[in-house]
């Protein structure tokens, strides 16, 4: 990117030193309670909890996916995702994030899917959201230290291979969140998020200077490809591809473990409020130079094999060498303030949802064996990111369209009185099996993508499931 | 008018505005450098951000 290897460590080396000392200083407390671990004591204010949400809502997808989109597709990407996401996550924080953070607090869960196991009364619940939150949530992991094996590799012209890039990413993940549970994520990711918002916001200043302005870099891709300024008519920009595409970037967030346990973790309601104002704006802040950069990208390296290299070709082609190494530094913070929640999220299920429902265990050794199986699937993931050949914006697709079919399940369990365990079950079983023969191509669509059907499959089968059985609820 | 029927039809209306199929695409730059879907998405993105401040304000009963 512009910057010699040794600027590199030492950047690297700086970002390590804060990141591990904001695991130090949250370890004192971290070790006293599973819910002081787990949730931060469910502690999180305003501030803190907004760029914890925001720090792990966005990861490489955002800073490598979207310009590699943009840069085949165009300015259409931006109207695709960031209007609907900043509109949908604030609604959806409301209608389950809200309620899920009471109940939670009322049934002392620490994992959405004991919350609705519990409130479901039915432990079959939390096996299955369980299984399914992990089924979709390690191929997600997986595009994220890709991703940063991938810039640290082309950053360091190979001096780190890949597969030494992804262990260390895995590896410095999990010491500082194994050091001080969700209060040392929710404090890193407010510094990694303050580190790829000001990246992002530098890199759209000083490209479009090196580019000979803003006038000129966007006068240059119409020059080259009109068609990249507007909204194409073909793929996802088909108007029931369009909506359909829209369903899943505005509900799916929600339904990340990793999202909503941190809206368990929060202070109080007002503090879910305040971060739905200051969503949108941020959203827009971080979308318009991820989308910019992609097209400008295209006119100035047209024909690249691989798309997710251009936030790589543009940052060391545009913009002065220190900056160079924070957009090192912006990937990595991106990608690690969300792996980091997500391998504390998946320890904890492993540990809540799968172990203790088999066994009880003693209380004191719960942070112990969550981190043990945090590293368990840290270990997972490396394997996985040095073997799966797909690109990040085609694997966080899969995960983001899987996560989709539990969001009848998260809303109805919450906001429907009469909603049932049975209902559940049926919810996530059409739902899975519609997306599963729809990603086969084995009925036709007209025209909505798999994942549209797959919702409704899922609110039908858990509103029907729920009218025909009977309605229980309490601990299971 | 009660502010939740307010923030229900203004939710619709927002919605109707995003699947904007009818609108022409032309590779028009406003200020000679913001793409004219662009300026559209962002001009939305402010309605929506006002939309949320009611919503927040007059229909988010806390209950903490």
């Amino acid at each position: 990117m512009g910057a010699s290897l040794s600027q590199l460590l030492l950047a690297l080396a700086l970002y390590i030193g804060v990141v591990l000392v904001l695991g130090l200083i949250s370890t004192r407390r971290a070790g006293s309670s599973p819910e002081e671990y787990f949730l931060a004591g469910r502690s999180l204010g305003p501030l803190v909890l907004f760029m914890a949400l925001f720090g792990t809502n966005n990861t490489s997808f955002v800073l490598i996916g979207i310009p590699g989109l943009s840069y085949n597709l165009g300015i259409g990407v931006f109207g695709l995702n960031a209007p609907i996401v900043a509109l949908g996550i604030p609604l959806t924080f409301w209608a389950i994030g809200v309620p899920a953070h009471k109940l939670a607090l009322r049934h002392g869960a620490l994992t959405p899917a004991e919350l609705y196991a519990k409130h479901l009364g039915s432990k079959t619940v939390g096996f299955v959201l369980f299984a399914l939150f992990t089924l979709y949530t390690v191929p997600y992991m997986v595009q994220g230290v890709k991703s940063a094996a991938l810039i640290l590799a082309s950053a360091s012209d190979g001096a780190f291979p890949p597969w030494v890039a992804a262990l260390g990413v895995v590896l410095i993940a999990l010491l500082y969140t194994s050091l001080g549970g969700m209060r040392a994520t929710a404090w890193t990711n407010v510094f990694q998020g303050i580190v790829f918002m000001v990246f992002m916001a530098a890199a759209f200043f000083f490209m479009s200077r090196s580019l000979g302005g803003l006038s000129a870099a966007m006068e240059k891709v119409r020059q080259v490809d009109p068609g990249l300024l507007t909204v194409g008519t073909q793929g996802l920009f088909a108007p029931r591809a369009w909506t359909s595409w829209g369903l899943v970037i505005a509900l799916t967030v929600i339904v990340f473990p990793h999202m909503l346990v941190r809206l368990m973790a929060a202070k109080d309601e007002r503090a879910v409020k305040q971060v739905c104002r200051y969503y949108p704006l941020a959203l827009g802040l971080l979308w318009i130079p991820a989308v910019f950069i992609g097209v400008w990208g295209a006119a100035s390296f047209p024909g690249l094999e691989s798309s997710d290299q251009i936030f790589y070709k543009m940052t060391a082609a545009h913009l002065p060498a220190v900056l160079g190494s924070l957009g090192f530094l912006a990937v990595l913070s991106a990608v690690m303030s969300t792996l980091d929640a997500q391998i504390l999220t998946l320890g904890s299920m492993v540990l809540r949802d799968f172990l203790e429902p088999l066994k009880k265990l003693d209380r004191s050794s719960e942070v112990w064996i969550g981190r043990l199986f945090s590293a368990l699937i840290a270990g997972v993931v490396f394997l996985l990111a040095v073997t799966w050949n797909e690109s990040v914006f085609g694997i966080s697709r899969k995960a983001f369209e899987g996560y989709l079919t539990l969001f009848p399940t998260l809303l109805l369990g919450v906001r429907w009185n009469r909603f049932t365990a049975a209902g559940a079950l049926w919810s996530m079983l059409a739902g899975n099996v519609v997306l599963v023969l729809g990603w086969m191509g084995a009925f036709p669509i007209l025209g909505f993508l798999p994942p549209f059907w797959a919702l409704v499959a899922g609110f039908g089968a858990g509103i029907a499931g729920s009218l025909v059985s009977s309605h229980r609820r309490g601990e299971p | 008018m009660k502010p939740k029927w307010i923030a229900w039809i203004s939710l619709i209306v927002l919605i109707a505005l995003h699947l904007d199929f009818w609108r022409p695409q032309r590779a028009v730059l406003y200020f000679g450098w913001l793409p004219e879907d662009v300026a559209y998405r962002l001009g939305w993105m402010f309605l929506a951000w006002l939309f949320l401040l009611f919503f927040t304000r007059y229909v988010w009963k806390e209950e903490d």
